[in-house]
């Protein structure tokens, strides 16, 4: 009986914890004494998943709540799958495109546009001879609904956690979120082009690419 | 027998208490809380005279409240509401990034201003949904920035711009709306300072400005 209340105390204790966890913005935000220490970076870049589309998913409406645990989790996959079959429809005109070489890319370029010296590291950063690792991992990628009342309507975004780390003892000095969304809204069927792989996806890299150098550049 | 009676009318009090808060409006504080010294990419572009007009294009249905409070079936059941005016907040929020960045902002109708910000707030809410595990909290500022030399001139820059903050939540009390509604302020105006789209087109704008 009193293994049961400590077991129930602890769950409790763990769900208050875990409670209030941002999920987006900067986790660790960079000390301005502390960059201009670094005067080279390491990129590396990793994928966590390939292309989605995230459309219904985005529309959770809370209707399956109304029926217990059990109905947000049907809710969920029902949304999923039919995220999948839009995916599936655009997958073809995606060609090979995947965003890790071209947002290493953009990364080591807007970072020499900052007067810092970079290379390229493979996972882990151990042999680099830079004075510190930026590691962006690709959390998700592809299109997101739209907000606002016009239904299947989606833009180019991506998910992605950004982490600066000391290339020595890898002491993180910075890490951010970010969820970055190009704001060129189209019904979803118009993105069955080549356009996506060889235009928007492109450009929307380069403006998240930007976007972490400044964050970095100016905590 | 009665001391499980006694047991059984003291949780369920307990619970009205709980769950009367659902059925109660929140109302919240908004502010824009700047990083004290910080200084964005705006403050690369040659300082200019902004003039800055925000529009409320929310739709009618959202000017009322700032966000739905929800039960654990995901049923509304109550709104949030702001203590202050949105649009002012939201408007304080630019002109505070923009003047900590050596930018004067002035007034619309002053006839000597370098660029126009023309923002049109489209979304400013928060809402919940209900997961596995927790509560999601998502608070969203949805605009669109139009940045031109004049009124009525073909701008020189028309895109979309976001703020979005979102927590995981085992609890949720009124607090926790406020908490994202503001970090989606923030992050709107990160957003914004940080844009390479408008970093560009602000020192477009600034090649062809008068000297100040």
């Amino acid at each position: 009986m009193i293994h049961a209340l400590r077991i129930s105390l602890a769950i409790i204790a763990l769900s208050l914890l875990a409670s209030c966890t941002p999920t987006t913005g900067t986790k660790i935000a960079v000390n301005q004494s502390e960059i201009s220490k670094i005067k080279s970076i390491g990129v590396l870049v990793k994928k966590d998943e390939d292309f989605s589309v995230r459309l219904s998913r985005e529309e959770m409406s809370n209707t399956g709540a109304a029926f217990g645990l059990i109905g947000v989790g049907i809710e969920a996959a029902v949304r999923r799958s039919s995220d999948k079959d839009k995916e599936e429809q655009i997958k073809p005109s995606l060609g090979n495109f995947d965003p890790q070489a071209p947002l290493t890319e953009r990364l080591r370029f807007h970072l020499q546009e900052g007067a810092i010296a970079t290379s390229e590291v493979t996972d882990g950063g151990e042999k680099t001879a830079a004075d510190a690792i930026l590691e962006v991992t690709v959390r998700q990628w592809g299109l997101r609904r739209c907000p606002g009342p016009a239904p299947e309507v989606v833009q180019a975004g991506f998910n992605v956690n950004g982490k600066l780390y000391r290339a020595s003892g890898h002491a993180t000095v910075w890490e951010r979120e970010e969820l970055y969304l190009n704001g060129d809204c189209r019904p979803w069927s118009m993105f069955r082009s080549e356009e996506l792989a060889n235009d928007i996806l492109p450009r929307a890299l380069d403006a998240l690419a930007t976007k972490l150098v400044y964050e970095i550049l100016y905590p | 027998m009665k001391r499980l009676i006694r047991h059984f009318i003291f949780a369920l009090a307990l619970g009205l208490v709980l769950s009367a808060c659902v059925f109660s409006n929140a109302n919240v504080n908004l502010a824009y809380k700047p990083v004290e010294g910080s200084k964005s990419p705006l403050s690369t572009v040659k300082p200019l005279k902004i003039a800055l007009v925000v529009e409320d294009q929310r739709p009618i249905a959202e000017r009322e409240s700032i966000g739905n409070k929800r039960n654990g079936y995901g049923s509304v059941t109550a709104q949030v509401k702001s203590n202050s005016d949105v649009l002012t907040v939201f408007s304080d929020a630019l002109k505070t990034e923009l003047g900590n960045n050596g930018h004067t902002v002035v007034a619309d109708k002053e006839p000597l201003y370098d660029v126009m910000l023309r923002v049109q707030l489209k979304r400013y809410w928060t809402d919940s949904v209900i997961h596995f595990w927790d509560v999601e909290l998502v608070g969203t500022i949805n605009s669109d920035f139009v940045l031109g030399k004049r009124d009525g001139d073909k701008p020189i820059l028309s895109q979309p711009g976001q703020g979005t903050f979102r927590e995981s939540r085992q609890f949720v009390t009124d607090s926790a709306y406020e908490n994202v509604l503001n970090g989606a302020l923030s992050e709107f105006v990160r957003n914004f300072s940080r844009d390479p789209n408008i970093i560009k087109a602000l020192q477009q704008a600034g090649q062809t400005a008068t000297p100040m």
